[in-house]
């Protein structure tokens, strides 16, 4: 029997994926075990871990993708509820803004960040001018400035996950929670949110793996004084040539990457089942 | 008691009203069904009752209090909706359960659902998903989450127009025994005249967001009184006429007078429309017809559809350039010479304008 087109095509998807992604992650994975003698070690990891940069720069990922993602979150709901309430046209122009950031590069993001918080920025002088500080707040080169520039960049992915979810809703469905008793908030919390779970589930997957693996936003707004993992590895590879830390520190990053793909599809699939949604 | 009372009720959307000045009100314990075409306001009005739209003008009062600024969440309504509206991550059980635990009436919840959960024939699926049901089952689910915590009104809309034609028959006498066992007033949107029939104490028959006629299912079936109420109800021969006398009318164009029903407020000279249900009309040999009956016209069969037990015959006629449709359980053949009788007590007097 010769395979279906759609056989010949998941065949084909599954060789690029292996070919471009998981053979090049397993080569990084093995080339970090090796000693400069090619024998197994585990020795570069021992030498990053034991650096108070390297564990520092590890839980600062950790914890700018997890703010990021917190903070995606709480303005991706309200941003995706108005959209998806709003008529067709201003729906289109809302999506056109929260895209926006997509089209701009890098280094234009980051100088706008750098006129709102700067040091003689937008904020610093209205909060000057109101006379709520005295001294101009450090904000730029600071975790903030990351986690303020990652969540401006990562917000569309959650919203965009969580509107793809909330056009397949019947309308119905609030109106009749209503009917029942619920007030809007118990509406909102009762039946919005679970309905809403595997937008937010896809959303959370891709801010917080992006989040963590962004290299250009914290490399620019967070500086030296900041380094996250990626900083520490493009400082390796590229400007020390110390190639054992480096794959170590990718590594790191590919284990932090894994384990919470594990987490993730766990927490999924565990909802998957006890909310049992409607595909 | 009236559960439900609506007076002068308005309400418009940019520069269309959806309901003009809509008045009704529904007997405690009673079957009230708002019938129309699509469009009609009907569906508006139910929103209007459930809250979710505010009117521009008039007063909802539910049980004896003007819900006008109620919200929907306190107006301690019941409705299915068209689509059921099911939430899909929840059991069966926690779907009905979720009125009564909104209202803090979870005092004996099990029991409660469990009885709800029989009453609509559901008792042994509480654990399912709504996934896992056929549409019938969720209909019922969504009737029993909508009675779950004791309604002072149930809401209806267009309830069973999902489902196939057979299961929508059954479906219509379960929601008949239901609403009679629970005795819960309730309020029907539909389109469909047979189901408002079948289900009504009372019909309101709307159009173009006005009240056009309500009575009785009875009295609405015989004395449509508007010539837009007969054709939405299937009345297919109307004919343009001109009263002479209180029994006697001209039809319009030709030179034809028909006998009807004495009625002491006809006043001769006015414009109305003649309708009969094409099962009312009797078809007859040319000629064999007993002599003396009167509104007797003689035609020619044009077109035969044969629909079982009857079947149903366009027969031109000098009445008009429509031909009049009749049904007979005899067979007819193209071309054949009759003479039809329009039965005067089957003649209806309807006003022409479609509003009233």
């Amino acid at each position: 029997m010769s395979p279906k087109p759609t056989q010949l095509l998941a065949l084909l998807l599954a060789a690029i994926v292996t070919a471009v992604v998981l053979v090049p992650s397993a080569i990084i994975l093995f080339e970090s075990v090796l000693s400069p003698e090619r024998k197994l070690s585990l020795d570069a990891y021992g030498t990053v871990l034991g650096s108070r940069v390297v564990r520092q720069a590890t839980w600062r990922t950790f914890e700018i993708a997890l703010s990021v993602t917190a903070l995606c979150i709480l303005a991706g709901y309200p941003l995706a509820f108005a959209i998806a309430a709003s008529g067709s046209r201003a729906r289109s122009l809302l999506i056109t803004c929260v895209i926006f950031p997509f089209l701009l590069s890098a280094v234009v993001r980051a100088f706008g960040w750098n006129i709102v918080i700067g040091e003689t920025g937008l904020l610093n002088r209205i909060l000057l001018g109101l006379g709520l500080i005295a001294t101009p707040l450090q904000l730029l080169h600071t975790e903030i400035a990351i986690i303020l520039g990652e969540t401006h960049l990562l917000c569309p992915y959650m919203v965009l996950s969580l509107l793809a979810v909330i056009g397949r809703i019947d309308p119905n469905l609030e109106a009749a929670a209503q009917s029942l008793g619920a007030s809007p908030p118990g509406v909102f919390f009762r039946v919005m949110v679970p309905m809403t779970l595997p937008g937010l589930f896809a959303g959370t997957l891709l801010v917080f793996a992006l989040a963590m693996t962004a290299f250009a936003t914290p490399w620019l707004l967070g500086g030296t004084r900041s380094p996250v993992l990626t900083s520490l590895l493009y400082r390796y590879a590229f400007v020390s040539f110390d190639m054992p830390r480096a794959l170590a520190i990718a590594g790191i990053l590919l284990i932090l990457g894994i384990a919470f793909l594990i987490l993730h599809r766990a927490v999924t699939q565990r909802s998957a089942m006890t909310q049992e949604h409607a595909a | 008691m009236n559960a439900i009372a609506l007076s002068g009720l308005a309400k418009r959307f940019g520069e269309t009203w959806a309901v003009r000045d809509l008045s009704l009100a529904a007997r405690t314990g009673s079957f009230v069904s708002l019938l129309g075409p699509s469009g009609c306001g009907k569906t508006t009005t139910l929103r209007l009752v459930g809250g979710f739209e505010t009117p521009e003008r008039g007063d909802i009062v539910i049980a004896g209090v003007r819900a006008n600024d109620i919200p929907p969440w306190r107006r301690g309504l019941g409705i299915v909706f068209q689509s059921y509206a099911l939430f899909p991550f929840m059991t069966v059980f926690d779907n009905v359960a979720f009125g009564p635990r909104r209202q803090g009436k979870t005092d004996g919840l099990e029991a409660r659902v469990a009885r709800v959960l029989d009453l609509v024939d559901l008792g042994a699926l509480a654990k399912r998903y709504p996934r896992q049901l056929s549409g019938g089952q969720q209909q019922r689910v969504a009737l029993a989450r909508a009675l779950a915590f004791e309604p002072s009104v149930l809401l209806l809309d267009e309830p069973l127009s999902n489902l196939d034609a057979k299961l929508r028959a059954e479906m219509r006498l379960e929601l008949k025994r239901i609403q009679r066992q629970t005795g819960v007033t309730t309020l029907l949107v539909t389109h469909d005249q047979e189901e408002a029939l079948t289900l009504s104490d009372e019909i309101v028959i709307m159009n173009e967001g006005l009240v056009v006629a309500s009575g009785t299912p009875r009295a609405i079936w015989s004395q449509p009184g508007h010539e837009f109420v007969a054709g939405f109800l299937g009345v297919e021969n109307l004919l343009p006429a001109t009263i002479l006398d209180n029994s006697v009318v001209q039809v319009t164009g030709v030179p034809v007078r028909l006998t009807l029903g004495a009625d002491a407020d006809a006043r001769a000279g006015e414009a109305l429309t003649i309708g009969i249900r094409s099962e009312d009309i009797t078809i007859a040999q040319r000629g064999e017809a007993a002599p003396g009956l009167r509104n007797r016209i003689d035609g020619v069969v044009r077109e035969v559809s044969y629909r079982g037990a009857v079947s149903s015959f366009q027969i031109a006629t000098p009445l008009g350039e429509a031909p009049l449709h009749a049904t007979d359980s005899r067979d007819w053949a193209i071309g054949a010479p009759v003479t039809v009788l329009l039965p005067a007590p089957k003649l209806m007097r309807l006003r022409g304008a479609a509003r009233a």
